[in-house]
């Protein structure tokens, strides 16, 4: 589905004045595009409709948070009685704050206080009635129950609050013995965010919150497993690059887009450090399910855009991987990575200067230059063909730079 | 499309009601009447960022004599309760199974060997299954907690029963603690008479 970029809209609106000057469309059709247009328009979401929400939201946050602290601080004064019947309250206040959105088909606002409020009240009335009976129980179990019970919210009133919420409950739930079924609870919260990355307008809010909640929901992934932590990373890091390229291409700027970065900047930690780290495959078959198909669409997306940066980018993350399972010996690995940096850095070097983007071409300076860093502090050669292999390095940056700089002055040149 | 989301609505507003209502009435209208024992405790002072201040004990006893069984470590098996001459709650045995007599509890199993003071095992050739019991904290108001857990601190490490914890046993093995003794007083008429 191709979505309403509203900036686009308004950019044709501005030009329409001087398409009709030129005679490439005559007034009536101005008109009628111009009408067409400016209805498009007025059902556009204002910065300000999304600061509002954001502001509804915080307020519905902060009371929320009142509300648990109050309970937290045990009316232990009153009668037994007395405080179960408090301990509905504020379930039954946000209930019906909830049935007036639905009722009434209040706005986002509304809705984003409404979810936020009915979780608040849950974490309330159970948390107090925990309290009144002195139930034991650990975090991981109470926001487990409260996840589970909560997650339909999220749809009801298609909250955004709630999902970051829900994403941030789900850390408690890292700890658990199971992690087949900690992943049982990213379930409803997957759908949610890739329907809102998918459809309308990739430069919108929400393609761009989802964007970004993402980035939290692969960590709780990759943390979940466990010993195959370092796999899901790699394939977590890999998507964003490769999806971060993608949207790039397409001009996205860097706030709406932070796969791009943290996905190199995650290869790179990777290639830097994960060599040297141990790996026992215990559950190779929850990592396999894992990496597999964000490998494949990662995969899927560079075949279809046939771009040497992220052909370079998969085939690097796959390599490590391999590296990290089949290499045994551990100096030997971290060379491999090392080499595999080195390589992917020096890739990105000469795509900077053929393409002239100085931002790919500073990438693959910081990757030639962590590995140069990291290379200076360790043991692996003796001080004096570090000290070489300094000053040749140190010589190739010098150089690069001078021509770089030189290409860029000369193109503004032919530019003027 | 509205009724449904009303509908979706109220459904969900009532799954967050089911735990703490199932909750009340299983501890407050139990279908057999439960049994009360009194556990002696230690105690640490901790906080719940949900439900507050509270006090963890450790319920005592926490371990039997090992006898020839062997049970994994976090598993759910069935601890037999009794009496002892000063009227504190013993384990007279664990079982793997639901114990036909007698009242139980459903504790967590931790594991088989020898006990320690410090760093110290105080008898390498005694063997025991340790386990702990489902009742871990006594929620307090914030202004008595540090006082209580000064006082119960420093009772419980004299080894005398002066800390103890009044503890409902269900006929299911289920508990509950109803309140927290110290010298024979229930808590907060003990912290009351200690301000006047």
């Amino acid at each position: 589905m191709i979505g309403k970029n509203y900036k686009f809209m308004e950019w044709l609106l501005g030009e329409l004045p001087s398409l009709r000057e030129n005679a490439l469309i005559d007034q009536a059709t101005e008109e009628r595009l111009r009408g067409h247009y400016r209805n498009l328009l007025s059902g556009a979401p204002s910065p300000q409709q999304y600061l509002a929400s954001g502001l509804a939201v915080f307020g519905a946050c902060l009371i929320s948070l009142g509300v648990i602290l109050l309970i937290a601080f045990n009316w232990d004064m009153l009668p037994k009685s007395l405080r179960i019947v408090i301990a509905f309250l504020p379930l039954l206040g946000a209930t019906t704050l909830g049935l007036i959105t639905i009722i009434k088909n209040k706005d986002n606002r509304w809705r984003e206080a409404s979810a936020v409020g009915v979780m608040a009240g849950v974490v309330t009335l159970t948390s107090l009635i925990s309290q009144i009976y002195h139930l034991s129980g650990t975090l991981e179990s109470f926001m487990a129950l409260i996840l589970a019970v909560t997650f339909p919210l999220l749809y009801i009133f298609r909250s955004y609050a709630f999902a970051v919420l829900y994403c941030f409950g789900l850390f408690f739930l890292v700890g658990g013995a199971n992690p087949s079924l900690n992943l049982v609870y990213l379930l409803p919260l997957l759908p949610f965010l890739i329907w809102h990355l998918l459809r309308g307008d990739i430069n919108g809010y929400p393609a761009t919150f989802s964007r970004w909640l993402l980035l939290p929901v692969a960590l709780f992934c990759s943390i979940v497993m466990k010993d195959g932590m370092f796999f899901g990373m790699a394939a977590f890091a890999t998507l964003f690059y490769v999806g971060g390229i993608f949207y790039r291409d397409r001009g996205m700027n860097d706030s709406h887009n932070p796969w791009l970065f943290l996905g190199w900047a995650g290869m790179t930690m990777l290639l830097l450090f994960g060599g040297t780290v141990s790996y026992f495959a215990k559950n190779i078959d929850l990592t396999l399910i894992m990496t597999l198909p964000l490998f494949l669409i990662a995969g899927f997306l560079t075949i279809r855009h046939r771009s040497g940066e992220m052909v370079v980018g998969v085939l690097a993350m796959l390599l490590f991987s391999f590296c990290i399972i089949y290499v045994g010996d551990r100096q030997i690995a971290g060379w491999l990575c090392h080499a595999l940096l080195l390589m992917f850095g020096v890739f990105l070097l000469i795509q900077g200067i053929r393409h002239r983007q100085m931002g790919i071409f500073n990438n693959g300076m910081a990757q030639v230059g962590g590995l140069a860093l990291y290379r200076f502090f360790s043991e692996d050669f003796d001080l004096f063909w570090r000290a070489l292999g300094f000053i040749a390095l140190g010589a190739i940056f010098v150089i690069i730079n001078i021509a770089v700089g030189r290409a860029i002055k000369s193109n503004k040149g032919e530019a003027q | 499309m509205k009724k449904i989301r009303l509908l979706v609505f109220l459904l969900t507003v009532i799954a967050g009601m089911i735990y703490p209502v199932y909750k009340i009435i299983k501890l407050e209208y139990p279908e057999q009447i439960p049994a009360v024992y009194r556990f002696r405790c230690g105690v640490v002072d901790p906080y719940d960022p949900f439900r507050g201040r509270y006090v963890t004990f450790r319920a005592l006893p926490d371990r039997t004599p090992a006898d020839g069984a062997t049970y994994r470590y976090g598993e759910n098996i069935y601890a037999v309760l009794g009496v002892d001459a000063a009227g504190t709650a013993t384990v007279l045995r664990l079982s793997k199974t639901i114990p036909t007599s007698g009242d139980f509890i459903i504790v967590k199993y931790n594991r088989n060997g020898t006990a320690f003071d410090g760093n110290e095992a105080t008898d390498r050739k005694e063997r025991w299954h340790f386990f702990s019991f489902p009742f871990e904290r006594f929620y307090l108001n914030e202004k008595h907690a540090p006082e209580a857990e000064k006082i119960v601190a420093k009772l419980s490490r004299d080894g005398s029963n002066k800390c103890v914890l009044r503890v409902k046993v269900y006929a299911d093995g289920s508990s509950v603690i109803e309140d927290l003794e110290i010298e024979g007083q229930p808590l907060q008429k003990y912290l009351q008479s200690k301000t006047k």
